[in-house]
């Protein structure tokens, strides 16, 4: 929630400058779906499920997932745009067993918040397409909450709640395409999301790392890494058009 | 502008409930039957197992497709060890442990084995037990008690618990009791009877104790008693003079009887009968004769056997005649038909045929230590008695004191304690009285109230005694005839018991050897002579029926003198001392009478 509450206030700081630079372009808010490439959580998975003596099984394996973007858009003399963005995603992995004796389940819960500056340069196109091509440069907040609990018939159960941070960096080099649809713009954009980040830490003390115990105690790294593909929907801050937003 | 703000700001919320959420569920069949098989072995021989002192417990547990999870020991509720080895040992120091009887138990822990979660969370397992008696015995062996004593075929049968603890070597069985004791062993822990072959009777006692490898024996034997009668006379009776028969009880235990012997206290060594005859009961024994009695044994004498502990004994007396306690100066009157006799410091007057007490009189006088002694007359009509420093005259009948004399009075001096007193018909009174050196001796005539005689001579041990018409005097050995001045010797020398005097007729009877010669009192001239088969001694004529009887060696003999023959015979003891008046007996302490 904290780092939500960062994430808002960065937010609005840069809002509030380019307010006072008198620029303002567009808001976009968008909505995609993005893989990632989570090798040591996997790996952290597999060595729990070695561990307990009994057919885990893995129901989830980070897969891909939604994630969730606002941009806030100025307009350069040239035509091109720069900003700043927010993004937040999520996944997640599952590990379980149940017999008539009871059950065992470990949740691991992924989350991302990334607020960094955007800069995109304009395409005319044919046809009343515009094309954007735009690189992000991001501030990489993650988060993993660990859950574990073991129920057995006639013993009751027990249960494990732990919450891990991250800090890292993320670059989203992307294409865009977009077309006026009244006074607001509807875009499809395409990139890729190359992350780097320190290994979890527990939230209570930075200086208890989560490692993998079966592959020699090494730090577990979020790879948030992977493709993105999402819409959005762009609405334009420019006086007419402000005033068709309202 | 601020609508924007708020719209961004609503949607960043409503996004973020939009996060992954991970899900889906792995269920695995797993058949919940646990097979259990396996072993639990611990280095104990039996399922009931004895212990004592130290003992090294090894166990082994084996499951065969389990995991042991643990091992405990118990000793009942009380945890010896724990452990989670599948072979492991304890020392079982027994010691700590009072004596008793407890369960051990081993009890493993496993897993179930079925696979499961629980199973392999180790919340789902298999306990497995098995149990043995433990008998913790230290110290020496308790004893067995002894169940039964009783006859059985004529013997006698003890009967005991077996022992069931380990470790026995033997039993052993002690009798004690009467003569002795004896013990055997009996090596065989299953033997629980041991027939007492010697066993005729009596109280004896059986204790057994048991004896362990390590030679400890029971500290607290139960001593078991056992009582039977032992065979006694029942009764003896006489046959004749010489035999007596006696019957007696039997015991029952007859195939323990070796034999019977009767023996008596005069010739113990010699068995008079010996009879190996259980069912005989009457025995024909020889009879010691009347004035004592006899004490006759009936010796029961079992079979040697192992715990022979000797004979076993019950006597009996037998006494010839009738009980009754003779007198000093025991004496009878005819004219009265009474005995006189003296106790203590009374004259006591008994009827003549019953022999009931009719008069009893005491004499006191200030000399306690005076004996009283009584005269009584052949004829029973003068009756004196004297305890110093008197002399009364009684009434035969009643015995009161018709007259009372001072003895200083009678002798005409200074006189002490009388030794001897005697009467004649006519009233002539002899004194014999002993002091220091010499002894005194006076006659005194009551009719003519004279001193008819006044002697001394040096110290005489024999009783003097006067002739029923008061003209014989025996005294030192010598009689002495009254001639009506003086005394005469008439025969000497002669010892008392070999005289008699006529209670009625004049006569004076001396006994020399088989001779009997009957002199006259009257003028001192032998009247008659006459011989008998034995040489007699204290001789006595019954001044009731004028027989004479005296004894020799072990018979006594009464004759009639009128005809000189012999009448009876009676076999005494010898050396008893017995009085002939009115046709009775008397010994110290029976009589018999002669019809």
């Amino acid at each position: 929630m904290n780092k939500t509450i960062i994430l808002a206030t960065g937010f609005l700081l840069i809002f509030g400058a380019a307010v006072r630079a008198q620029a303002p372009a567009e808001i976009r808010l968008g909505a995609g779906y993005g893989s990632y490439s989570m090798g040591d959580l996997e790996a952290l998975q597999e060595n729990s499920m070695q561990g307990i003596g009994v057919n885990i099984k893995a129901t989830e394996r980070f897969p891909a997932y939604f994630n969730y973007s606002l941009r806030y858009l100025f307009k350069s003399k040239v035509d091109d745009h720069f900003g700043v963005v927010a993004e937040m995603g999520s996944t997640g992995g599952r590990i379980g067993y149940a017999d008539y004796s009871g059950s065992y389940r470990e949740d691991q819960l992924l989350r991302y918040r990334r607020i960094g500056v955007v800069v995109e340069s304009y395409r005319a196109l044919p046809k009343g397409f515009d094309g954007w091509l735009g690189c992000e440069a991001s501030l990489l907040f993650s988060k993993l909450i660990y859950e574990g609990e073991i129920s057995l018939t006639g013993a009751g159960s027990t249960s494990e709640h732990y919450t891990f941070y991250a800090l890292g960096g993320a670059v989203q080099p992307y294409l865009a395409l977009e077309r006026k649809i009244g006074f607001i713009r509807l875009g499809a954009q395409a990139g890729v999301c190359l992350s780097l980040s320190e290994g979890f830490s527990l939230k209570e003390d930075r200086n208890i790392k989560l490692v993998n115990p079966g592959k020699s105690s090494e730090e577990v790294v979020p790879g948030w890494s992977g493709w993105r593909l999402s819409m959005y929907v762009g609405v334009p801050l420019s006086a007419g058009s402000g005033r068709k937003e309202n | 502008m601020k609508y924007i703000l708020k719209f961004s700001l609503l949607l960043c919320f409503c996004l973020a409930a939009c996060e992954f959420t991970p899900d889906g569920r792995h269920y695995e069949e797993v058949d919940p039957t646990v097979v259990v098989s396996g072993n639990i072995d611990l280095n104990l021989a039996a399922d009931t197992v004895f212990i004592q002192g130290n003992v090294s417990l090894k166990y082994n547990v084996a499951l065969p497709g389990k995991t042991l999870v643990s091992t405990r020991l118990l000793l009942g509720e009380r945890l010896l060890k724990e452990s989670h080895l599948h072979v492991d040992g304890f020392n079982f120091i027994s010691t700590n442990y009072s004596n008793g009887t407890y369960q051990l138990k081993l009890e493993a822990t496993a897993n179930s084995g079925t696979g499961s979660l629980a199973d392999v969370m180790g919340a789902e397992g298999i306990v497995v037990q098995k149990t043995w008696v433990l008998i913790i015995h230290n110290g020496p062996p308790p004893a067995v008690p002894v169940t039964n004593i009783f006859e059985r075929d004529g013997q006698l049968v003890i009967q005991w618990e077996k022992y069931k603890l380990p470790n026995f070597r033997e039993y052993r069985l002690l009798k004690e009791g009467g003569g002795g004791s004896k013990s055997i062993v009996i090596t065989n822990q299953n033997t629980t009877e041991w027939i007492d072959s010697s066993y005729v009777g009596n109280l004896k006692f059986y204790i057994l104790t048991v004896v362990d490898q390590s030679n400890k024996e029971s500290p607290d034997p139960q001593r078991r008693s056992f009582n039977a009668s032992v065979p006694a006379i029942i009764n003896a009776y006489y046959n004749d003079d010489t035999t007596i028969s006696i019957s007696y009880s039997t015991t029952k235990f007859r195939n323990n009887l070796n034999q019977y012997k009767i023996r008596r206290d005069a010739d113990y060594q010699t068995d008079l009968v010996t009879s190996s005859d259980p069912l005989n009961t009457v025995a024909v024994v020889p009879f010691n004769g009347f004035g004592a009695e006899t004490e006759y044994h009936l010796i029961t004498e079992p079979k040697p056997g192992a715990l022979y502990t000797g004979y076993e004994q019950r006597s009996f007396k037998v006494q010839y005649g009738w009980a009754f306690k003779s007198y000093k100066d025991f004496h009878y009157g005819k004219s009265a038909n009474a005995y006189y006799g003296v106790v203590d410091n009374k004259v006591v007057m008994r009827d003549g045929a019953s022999l009931n007490i009719q008069r009893q009189k005491e004499f006191t006088t200030n000399y306690l230590t005076a004996s009283l002694r009584l005269a009584v007359s052949p004829d029973g009509k003068q009756i004196y008695a004297t305890r110093y420093p008197y002399i009364w005259q009684l009434d035969p009948a009643t015995l009161e004191v018709l007259h009372t004399y001072a003895i200083s009075y009678i002798t005409g001096e200074a006189s002490s304690d009388v030794s001897s007193f005697t009467v004649s018909n006519n009233g002539r009174l002899a004194i014999q009285e002993r002091r220091s050196y010499y002894t005194y001796y006076y006659i005194y005539d009551f009719q003519s109230s004279k001193l008819l005689l006044k002697q001394q001579t040096n110290n005489s041990s024999e009783e003097a005694g006067i002739s029923q018409d008061g003209n014989v005097f025996y005294h030192s050995e010598r009689l002495h005839v009254y001639n009506g001045a003086n005394w005469e010797v008439l025969y000497s020398p002669v010892r008392k018991d070999h005289i008699a005097y006529h209670p009625s007729e004049p006569w004076v009877i001396v006994f020399e050897d088989q001779t009997t010669s009957v002199y006259s009192t009257t003028n001192g001239t032998k009247l008659t002579e006459f011989s008998t088969s034995l040489p007699l001694s204290d001789i006595m004529i019954d001044p009731a029926t004028g027989y004479l009887g005296g004894h020799s060696h072990e018979f006594y003999h009464l004759y009639d003198l009128s005809s000189g023959k012999q009448i009876r015979k009676i076999k005494i003891i010898e050396q008893s001392s017995i009085s002939l008046l009115n046709n009775r007996l008397f010994s110290n302490d029976r009589y018999l009478p002669l019809q």
